[in-house]
Formats: structure tokens, C-alpha cells, sequence
């Protein structure tokens, strides 16, 4: 026991009291479910910052609180293992879910199921507390499972709705494909190094052949592909949206798809060793760039940010791909403060049209709600990488290492895609924050700014999206003293340069965005009505028809299709023919019964031909 | 003590068959499976780990002509199936509280004799003992399905009989040749369990009368291709008869693999692993697809204890200790789960008259109680860390891996669809639009018996060296054996 344990417990404390407020329906514990969770969360939140500074003086701490014993020699220790890299995880993920917990006593605020959100957001805090906590393969296992289980309960919180009842299960699934996977990677370690303890693998590394860590790396990377939603596994996370926007702040920014990055970046070791890198770049890669060019098509607001989302964590992936784990996870620091106010801010304007997401009908919306659109402005100037905002920093620090490592193609595709962030981000912006007004007068009467609850939350996270990047080096320092980072030098002027250039095309994306949303020079009918580039728009419109073959092979083909015919098959083939075995015995048992006349001269015949048949027998033999 | 838990039960069937009330009989029935269920306890807390092998024998001369003695006794692994046996037959009672509208005093006389029943074949360590048991607890099986079942209980009930007991057939025949064979070598006839696992068989008898034990036990199971009686059995049962049959009968069938199958013929158990490594895995994927497109819930749960057989079968036959120890703790999860499961099904049946999931939807909107622990049931089912299954799933896989590495990875591929069935039905049921006007939550009795499986489900999800070290000796003495 010690703080990692409060840390990590104290949000599950706030979702077993709301829960049993839920459960029993307590109406005093319904009003008060959101203290529990920024009681709890928020002490983690000041904890963390503690741990953080004691961290920062070099210690690593380790606490062990019970021994999770499995059988015979497979055992693990729940505990926490707090090093750099968990530290800096403990302060992101409490620091946004204490945001997200404030700001959803706004945004929830009239829902029927207000407690049961508090109680889900607190076990989505503790499952991911515990998951950057674990010291071994086994309770980051628990924790990644405990993710899935709370964002399929969040995705789909709104459960009478279909749509949110589906995406839920969709994200679950889908997540699995990746467990299936990482589970078999769990086993294949514990019986390669015949232990699931992060350390003693990580130390024994060099004695496995890199054929075998490289089997290994795949397997996990398998559960990382899944749970941070990265290409081939990606469908789950923009349908994800169908949950209450806090959640997609929680889910996109800092709890659910951080694990996979995380996870990578913690099992360093192992990838180093095998050959699966250049994979995991690779993965990165499509979908950072694939991700971006599906966000220039959306019209749903929530959902290009859920594009820009799986392709920021593409640009993570690429990171992890060259080996430079801290870029990854600078990438990922900064990323959650700002993506976490993108969608909050979001959540604002949603809650300003009266649930309306489709950008075509707003616009004009800075002069009604000025300080979400100032900080949704600088939320996008951060993702977008314009300095000094601090997408600036950690994205290009990427694109960097991938020149300086020598993959020119990775890094040709992560500029261009950095060309595409700007020219999405500047249409969501232009279209619905200035420009005319294209909504109904009738949704004017619930125009307005949100109340402070809503809008406090933007403001502070405003402020690490400005300044994070500014902590570049320090970052750097510090966590390479958990996570290696291989990037090669570059001559300074090289660098110049190619800062130059990605600011460059990031600007000539606004100022594209600008042109054709604010100053309707061109307008973009251009691009989707031209009969070359229409083809291109509907593949891009329609996200390249992922949800449509997935469907087709995997829901329809391969689970219910053949589902059906497995059941057609048991029901008229196996159990035929256990019915027909019946059936034939009790119809030898009718035929025999023919012979039982009860007539006497029948069986004096039946008497008679045994008596001959028996002689006969007798006289040959 | 085994002999008093062995006939306690029956001793509250003669209390049933004399009692004049009506209502006053289930609260017999409660109170004896409870003193029953907690005289297991004692059994469990004073079972001497440390010596290991079976403790608390009883016996007597039964047939000294035949040498046929009644001999009682635990092990570790007979212990944790008495465990099992008397907690789920202590929840069939509320199951049953407003399920059983009828002949009440019948029923609970029959699930009090099923009981002792179950607890015998546990229990026995005399051949034709446990063969007596093995069969007897087909007769208040099948009344219960026959006499409260849905519209085709009879057919269910005639099926699920002639099929079990057409298996067992086979046992009989097989024990007999068992006994003979070893009479006539040693000079000693004796149906003594522990005498006769000492003897070494050649390979070519062991091959045959292996098979002749693999189907009476592989129709329990059910193991593919034999499950076909048991969606049957399950749709037509009433909910206590559902409860038991998930929770305690199927692991009749593995427990014979345990008991018999692998110390009497351990060269043709090694031989033919990779036939029941391919049945599993067949089970594991196969079942888990027809779960998918069911429509009645009771059915989607029955092939989904199918699929989760598997792994215990699987488990059962990779021959190491994870695989065996997995097995064993898989049979309890799998009680408990199932047992749940047809408990939650039961009393929406109880409310709304249907199984069709076409016919629920929305239910969480209603009763908080019931979705909430339908939910923790269903993330068990499907093998979420944090609750028991997570222990028996990850162990068995592991003992696959450890057999066979292709074995490992096909039974993990059966987590995305054991994933995918629970949770469209979880969503059929509970999620999407209410299609009813009014539905009402978990009443005290329900909750506590469903809240007490919960706490027991993820207690030994966190501990289960609770219950694994109870069959460490046990699993390490088998292995020593092959």
C-alpha cells in the first residue's frame, strides 16, 4: 500500500458509492454523485502531482498490495511501479478526468442517468490508474480489460439508442480482436521468460532470440492496434461518438486509446529487441495519414475530431515505429490537454445548437459563445502544430525523428498529413465558429455561452495546450530515464529546415481553409462535385468503406452468416441424427413387435424353425 | 461427515414427503441444502492440505459376495465439486421460490434427492457406487424437466434420459471389464476406486475401454458432437432445473475424465488428446457461432456452456498443471456463471413470460438491480480479468499452449466470440427501447442469491488460490502418475 495504491483506489471508491446510489436508487446520493468523483479524482489529481515531484528527484517507487497468485508459479503482484513514464501518465490522466468529472456536472446535468455517469467515469479513472500503474504484464491486462469494459458502458451510456447501444458493443469487440491477441502475447511471455514481471522480462531480454521477441512484439502490438485504434482495427473509435462528448474527451485524450502508445512505450524493450518496429511504424503511418484525409470529408463535428484523433495517434505510432518512445509519449502528453479542450469545447457548442453535430448547420457561432471559441481556436492552433502551441513541439519532434532515423517515406506522408490537419481543422473552424449563420432562428432562443462549470475546464486546459511544449526538454530529460529514445542528430540548419517547412504547410492549410470556408473564394464544390476528384471524395466521405467490408466479411459472413449455418446444421445434421438413431430403434422395435401375435401357432412355427435351424447347424458344423 | 452431507438431503426429502404444508416445504428445502452447503464448508476448512489425498473416509460392507463396499471419501478435487454441488443446489432453491407454482412438495423432494445424487458421484470411491449415483441422478433430473418443464418437456426429458443413459452404457460395460481384467490378474475382485487406479492396463485394452468411458462421459459434458440433447434440456427446464443442470451436471462428465479416465488409462488418455484437443476447440468456435444467431436466451446460454466446456475439456487433456488446475477452477466458474445466468434468465421469464430476446429490450431502463448484475454475469461469461472465468479461461489457454501452440491460439480466438454472443444478447435484453410497459427489479430474495454468486464469482476472480491450493497435491500427484 502507499500513494500509487490511493491514487488508483480513490476514484473506485467514487464509483462503488455512486453505484450503490444507482443501484438502490437513492435520490441523496444521486445529487451528490459528482462530489464523490471530484473528491476522489481530485485528490489523485494533487497525490499524483506529489508522486510526480518525488519522482522528478530520482526515486522510482514500488509498492506491492497483494499477490494475485494464479496458480503455481504464475503470480503477480498487484502493486505499482512508478517511474518516470507512469508518473507523467498518473498526472495526465487524473489532471483531464478531473476536468472531464467538473465539466460533465454541466453537460450531464438534466440526464436521468447523471449518478450512473459519475459511477462510470470513476471506474474508467481507477481502470486506468491501475493500468499505467501495473509493475507486471498481468495488472496491466486487468487494466486494459477494466478500460474496454468502462468505455463499452460510456459508448454505450445512452442505451436506447441503438446506434450507442451498437457502437458499444462494436468498440468491445473490436477491442478483443486486439485481447486475443495480447492475451496470447501474455502467454507466449510467461512461457518464454516464465514470468510476467515487467522487470524481470524486460532483464532477461537479451538472452531470447530477437525471432521470438519479435513474435511476441506482434502479438502485443495486436492489443495496441485494438485498444488505440489504429489501423486495421480503427472503425470502433469514431462510432465511439455515440457516448456523451465528456467521455470522448476522456476516451480520446487520456484514458482509453493512451494504453496501446503506453504500452508499446513501457514494453520497449521488447520491440527494440525484435524486428516488428518497422510494423508498428507502418501502422502508424496509414493511419495518421488515412485518418486525416477521412477528417477533410466529415460533417459531423464530433467525428472529425475523432479523425484527427486516430491520426494524432498515428503520428504516435510512427513515433514508437523509429524508436523514439519519448517522442511518442511527448506526443501524447501534449495531446491530451489539447484534444481534451477540443472536445469539451465541442461539447459546448452541441449543447449551444441543442444537440446538433453537423457543421453545415452552424456557423457564425464566435460572437455568440466567445470563450469556447477562443479556446477551441486554441486547441486547434495546437493540433494543428503553429508555434509555440504545444501540438508544435511534440508533433514536429516526430516528424523529425522519422528524417533523422531515415524513413523518408513515413516522413514524407506525416508533412503532408500535418498539411492535412491544418485543412481540416481550419474548415471545422471556419464553418462553425465565423461565416453566416446556417442553423434554424428557432435553435437561437438556446444559443449561448455554457455555464462556468462548462466553460472553467476550457480555460485551464487552455493553458498546458499553449505552454506544454515549452516542457520539451525537461520531458525529454526525464523520461529517458525509463524510456530509451533512438533518434539520430541532425545537422541544426537540417532541422531549421524542416520545422520551416511542416510550419509552412501547416499555414498554407489554414490559409487554404480560409480561403475556401471564410472568404468562400473557392467553394468546396469544387473538389466534391468535379467528376475526376468526386470518386476520390465518396471513397474519403464514405472513410474508404472500412465499416461496409467489415461488415460484410466479419458481422454478416463470417459471425452471423456462418452462425447460421452452424445452427442449421446442429439443428437438422447432428441432432438428426441422434433423433434418427432414436427413431430406427423404435422402429426395429415396431417391426419386431409384429412377430408378438400372441397367437400360439405362431410360435409353435417360430419354435419349429429355430428347432430345424439349430439341427442344421449342428449337422454341418 | 461425507456420509452426513451424502444424506442430509435425502433426509430432507423424507421431511418433504411428510409435510402436510404446501409452502412450508421450500423453506425445508432452504434449510437443508444451506446446513448441507455449510457442512461442506466444514469440510473444506478442516480438509488437511498439507497431507492431501482423500480424507473423511467412510465405509462399510455393502456386498462383501461382490466385494462391493459403500466407500465415501474427499480429495481435493472431489472437495471443490462438493463445494460446488451444495452451493448451487442452496441457490436452486430460490430459483425456484415463485418459479415452482405446483406441486410444490414433489419438486423439492426431487431436487433434495438430485442432490444427494450429485454429491454421491462426487463422492464415491467405490465403482459401482458411483456408477449407482451417476445413474440415480437421472431419474430426479429428468421429472424435474418432465413434470415442470416448457411445451415439449416430454421430449426434452425423454432425450435428455435415453441420451445419458444410452452413454452410460457404455461406462458399465466398461467398468465391468475393468474389474474383471484386474480380478483376474491380481486374484482380488474389488470395484475399490483406489486400488484399481493403481493398476497399469495394456495400451490395447486401455485404448478400448478409454472409449468406452469417453462417451458416457463426453454426453454429460457435452462435448461436440454429443450436445445436442442439451440445448433441449435447457430450454424445456424450469429455472432450477436449468441452475443445476449448467452448475453442477455437466461437470459430472469432466469429473469422470478426471477421476477415471486419466489414472486407469493414462497411455490412450495421452494417445487420443489431440482428438478431444480438436472436439474442444471445435466446441470453443462452433458453439460460440450458434450461440450468435439464437433467438431464445435460455439457448443462447446452454451453447455458450457448451463453448465453455471446452475449455475445461481441453484443459482436461494438455496434461500439464495450468491446463488441469485451470480445468478444475473453469468447472467451478462455469457453475457459478452458468448457474447465474439461467437464475437472471428465470426470473425475466418469471415477469415476462418470453425467452425470445425479440420480445425484451430496454430492461435496464426498469430495474437497475438486475441489469447491473446481468452485466457483472455477462463480463464473467465472457472472461473478464478481475472475475473468476478470466482464472479458468487464461489457465486452460495457457495449459493449450503448453500441449500445442495452435490448440492455444484457437481456443483464444473463442474470446472475441464468447464476447460477441454475451454482449448482443446483453444488449437484446437490456439495452435499445423498452418493448415492455412495466417491468419490475430483483426482489430481496433474488438480489441476495444473485449478489451472493457475485461476490463468490469476482472473490475468487482476485483469490483463487482459495481454491487452487485445495488441488495443487491433487494435480501434482496425477501428473506424477503419467
Amino acid at each position: 500500500m502507499g500513494v500509487g495504491f490511493l491514487i488508483a483506489v480513490l476514484p473506485l471508491v467514487s464509483f462503488l458509492l455512486a453505484g450503490l446510489g444507482v443501484l438502490f436508487r437513492w435520490q441523496s446520493f444521486k445529487n451528490r454523485s459528482h462530489y464523490f468523483g471530484l473528491v476522489t479524482v481530485g485528490t489523485s489529481l494533487l497525490l499524483s502531482f506529489y508522486v510526480l515531484f518525488k519522482v522528478m528527484k530520482g526515486a522510482v517507487l514500488t509498492e506491492e498490495w497483494f499477490n494475485w497468485v494464479i496458480s503455481g508459479g504464475l503470480s503477480a503482484s498487484f502493486g505499482a511501479y512508478i517511474d518516470s513514464l507512469t508518473a507523467v501518465m498518473l498526472v495526465v490522466v487524473c489532471f483531464v478526468s478531473f476536468f472531464v468529472h467538473m465539466y460533465s456536472i454541466g453537460y450531464m446535468h438534466d440526464d436521468p442517468g447523471y449518478d450512473r455517469f459519475f459511477a462510470y467515469l470513476g471506474l474508467f479513472t481507477f481502470s486506468m490508474l491501475v493500468l499505467v500503474l501495473s509493475p507486471n504484464f498481468l495488472q496491466l491486462f486487468f487494466g486494459w480489460e477494466a478500460v474496454g469494459l468502462s468505455s463499452y458502458l460510456l459508448i454505450g451510456f445512452w442505451f436506447k439508442r441503438k446506434r450507442a447501444a451498437d457502437a458499444a458493443i462494436k468498440a468491445f469487440i473490436m477491442n478483443r480482436v486486439g485481447d486475443f491477441l495480447f492475451i496470447m502475447g501474455l502467454i507466449a511471455i510467461f512461457w518464454v521468460f516464465g514470468s510476467l514481471d515487467f522487470q524481470r522480462v524486460f532483464s532477461q531480454v537479451g538472452t531470447v532470440s530477437a525471432a521470438t521477441l519479435s513474435l511476441i512484439g506482434f502479438l502485443l502490438l495486436g492489443g495496441a492496434v485494438g485498444k488505440s485504434a489504429q489501423f486495421p482495427l480503427h472503425t470502433w473509435l469514431p462510432d465511439a461518438m455515440e457516448g456523451p462528448t465528456p467521455i470522448s474527451a476522456l476516451i480520446h485524450a487520456a484514458t482509453m486509446v493512451a494504453a496501446g502508445v503506453f504500452m508499446v512505450a513501457r514494453c520497449a524493450p521488447i520491440f527494440d529487441g525484435g524486428y516488428i518496429l518497422p510494423v508498428v511504424g507502418v501502422i502508424g503511418v496509414i493511419t495518421a495519414f488515412g485518418a486525416a484525409t477521412i477528417g477533410l470529408t466529415q460533417f459531423d463535428i464530433k467525428r472529425i475530431l475523432a479523425y484527427s484523433t486516430l491520426s494524432q495517434l498515428g503520428y504516435m505510432f510512427a513515433a514508437l515505429g523509429v524508436g523514439a518512445y519519448v517522442y511518442a509519449m511527448f506526443h501524447l502528453f501534449t495531446h491530451a490537454f489539447f484534444k481534451a479542450l477540443l472536445f469539451l469545447g465541442s461539447g459546448n457548442v452541441i449543447h449551444a445548437m441543442n444537440g446538433e453535430q453537423d457543421i453545415r448547420r452552424m456557423g457564425g457561432l464566435y460572437k455568440y459563445m466567445k470563450v469556447t471559441a477562443t479556446c477551441f481556436i486554441v486547441g486547434t492552433l495546437a493540433l494543428v502544430g503553429i508555434p509555440p502551441f504545444a501540438g508544435f513541439f511534440s508533433k514536429d519532434k516526430i516528424i523529425s525523428a522519422t528524417f533523422a532515423n531515415g524513413h523518408l517515406i513515413f516522413w514524407f506522408f506525416l508533412v503532408v498529413g500535418a498539411l492535412l490537419t491544418a485543412l481540416y481543422m481550419g474548415r471545422l473552424v471556419f464553418t462553425v465558429f465565423f461565416g453566416e449563420e446556417r442553423f434554424d432562428v428557432r435553435e437561437m432562443r438556446h444559443l449561448h455561452e455554457s455555464p462556468a462549470v462548462m466553460t472553467v475546464p476550457l480555460v485551464v486546459l487552455s493553458v498546458p495546450s499553449v505552454l506544454a511544449g515549452f516542457l520539451g526538454g525537461w520531458f525529454e530529460e526525464f523520461l529517458k530515464t525509463s524510456v530509451p529514445n533512438h533518434v539520430r542528430e541532425l545537422p541544426h540548419s537540417m532541422e531549421l529546415f524542416l520545422i520551416a517547412l511542416t510550419v509552412s504547410l501547416a499555414l498554407l492549410g489554414l490559409f487554404v481553409a480560409a480561403v475556401i470556408y471564410y472568404w468562400r473564394k473557392i467553394s468546396p464544390d469544387v473538389f466534391t462535385e468535379n467528376p475526376v476528384l468526386r470518386p476520390v471524395y465518396l471513397l474519403l466521405y464514405n472513410k474508404y468503406y472500412f465499416d461496409e467490408i467489415y461488415n460484410l466479411i466479419f458481422v454478416r459472413g463470417l459471425g452471423f452468416g456462418l452462425g447460421r449455418v452452424y445452427a442449421f446444421f446442429d439443428r437438422y445434421v447432428i441432432d438428426g441424427i441422434v433423433n434418427s438413431v432414436a427413431y430406427l430403434t423404435s422402429w426395429c422395435g415396431e417391426v419386431l413387435r409384429l412377430t408378438q401375435t400372441g397367437v400360439v401357432n405362431n410360435y409353435v412355427a417360430y419354435f419349429g424353425i429355430g428347432l430345424i435351424t439349430v439341427i442344421l447347424l449342428l449337422l454341418i458344423v | 461427515m461425507v456420509s452426513v452431507i451424502l444424506l442430509l438431503p435425502l433426509l430432507g426429502a423424507l421431511l418433504v414427503a411428510f409435510c402436510r404444508s404446501e409452502e412450508r416445504v421450500k423453506w425445508i428445502a432452504l434449510f437443508t441444502t444451506g446446513l448441507t452447503f455449510l457442512l461442506s464448508l466444514y469440510i473444506l476448512f478442516n480438509y488437511d492440505i498439507s497431507k492431501g489425498g482423500f480424507q473423511f473416509i467412510d465405509y462399510g460392507s455393502w456386498l462383501p459376495s461382490f466385494s462391493i463396499r459403500y466407500k465415501v471419501g474427499v480429495d481435493g478435487l472431489s472437495l471443490i465439486m462438493l463445494i460446488m454441488t451444495t452451493l448451487i443446489s442452496f441457490i436452486a432453491v430460490p430459483s425456484a421460490w415463485k418459479y415452482i407454482d405446483r406441486k410444490k412438495k414433489l419438486f423439492y423432494g426431487l431436487l433434495l434427492l438430485l442432490e444427494t445424487a450429485m454429491i454421491g458421484v462426487f463422492v464415491s470411491l467405490d465403482l459401482l457406487l458411483f456408477y449407482i449415483f451417476w445413474e440415480a441422478m437421472l431419474i430426479p433430473m429428468s421429472l424435474i424437466i418432465g413434470v415442470w418443464g416448457g411445451e415439449r418437456r416430454i421430449y426434452s426429458a425423454l432425450k435428455f434420459f435415453i441420451y445419458t443413459f444410452a452413454g452410460s452404457i457404455f461406462l458399465l460395460v466398461g467398468m465391468i471389464v475393468l474389474v474383471i481384467v484386474y480380478g483376474s490378474v491380481t486374484g482380488n475382485f474389488t470395484f475399490d476406486l483406489l486400488q484399481l487406479s493403481q493398476f497399469k492396463l495394456p495400451l490395447e485394452l486401455q485404448k478400448w475401454l478409454f472409449w468406452a468411458f469417453f462417451i458416457a462421459f463426453a454426453v454429460k459434458v457435452p462435448i461436440f458432437p454429443f450436445h445436442t440433447w442439451l440445448p433441449d434440456a435447457h430450454v424445456e427446464a424450469p429455472t432450477p432445473g436449468s441452475v443445476i443442470l449448467a452448475g453442477v451436471l455437466l461437470k459430472m462428465g469432466t469429473y469422470g475424465f478426471l477421476r477415471f479416465s486419466l489414472p486407469f488409462f493414462p497411455d490412450a488418455y495421452k494417445l487420443y488428446a489431440p482428438v478431444v484437443f480438436v472436439l474442444g476447440v471445435v466446441a470453443i468456435i462452433y458453439t460460440a457461432l450458434v450461440a450468435l444467431v439464437q433467438e431464445d436466451v435460455k439457448k443462447i446460454v446452454a451453447y455458450s456452456s457448451v463453448s465453455h466446456m471446452g475449455f475445461v475439456m481441453i484443459g482436461l487433456f494438455s496434461l500439464n498443471v495450468q491446463g488441469i488446475e485451470g480445468a478444475i477452477f473453469q468447472m467451478l466458474n462455469h457453475g457459478l456463471v452458468s448457474a447465474a445466468l439461467f437464475f437472471i434468465v428465470g426470473a425475466i421469464y418469471e415477469r415476462l413470460h418470453t425467452r425470445s430476446v425479440e420480445r425484451m429490450g430496454g430492461l435496464a431502463s426498469f430495474a437497475p438491480k438486475l441489469a447491473t448484475l446481468a452485466m457483472l454475469f455477462t463480463m464473467a461469461s465472457v472472461g473478464l480479468p478481475g472475475t473468476s472465468s478470466f482464472i479458468g479461461e487464461f489457465l486452460t489457454i495457457l495449459g493449450g499452449y503448453r500441449a500445442a501452440h495452435w490448440v492455444g491460439y484457437l481456443m483464444a480466438l473463442g474470446v472475441i466470440f464468447g464476447a460477441a454472443y454475451m454482449l448482443y444478447m446483453y444488449r437484446n435484453v437490456f439495452f435499445l427501447e423498452p418493448k415492455v410497459l412495466s417491468f419490475k427489479d430483483l426482489d430481496a430474495r433474488e438480489f441476495l442469491a444473485l449478489g451472493f454468486l457475485a461476490l463468490l464469482v469476482i472473490w475468487w476472480g482476485f483469490n483463487p488460490e482459495f481454491i487452487l491450493k485445495f488441488v495443487h497435491g491433487y494435480t501434482a500427484s496425477l501428473l506424477g502418475g503419467v
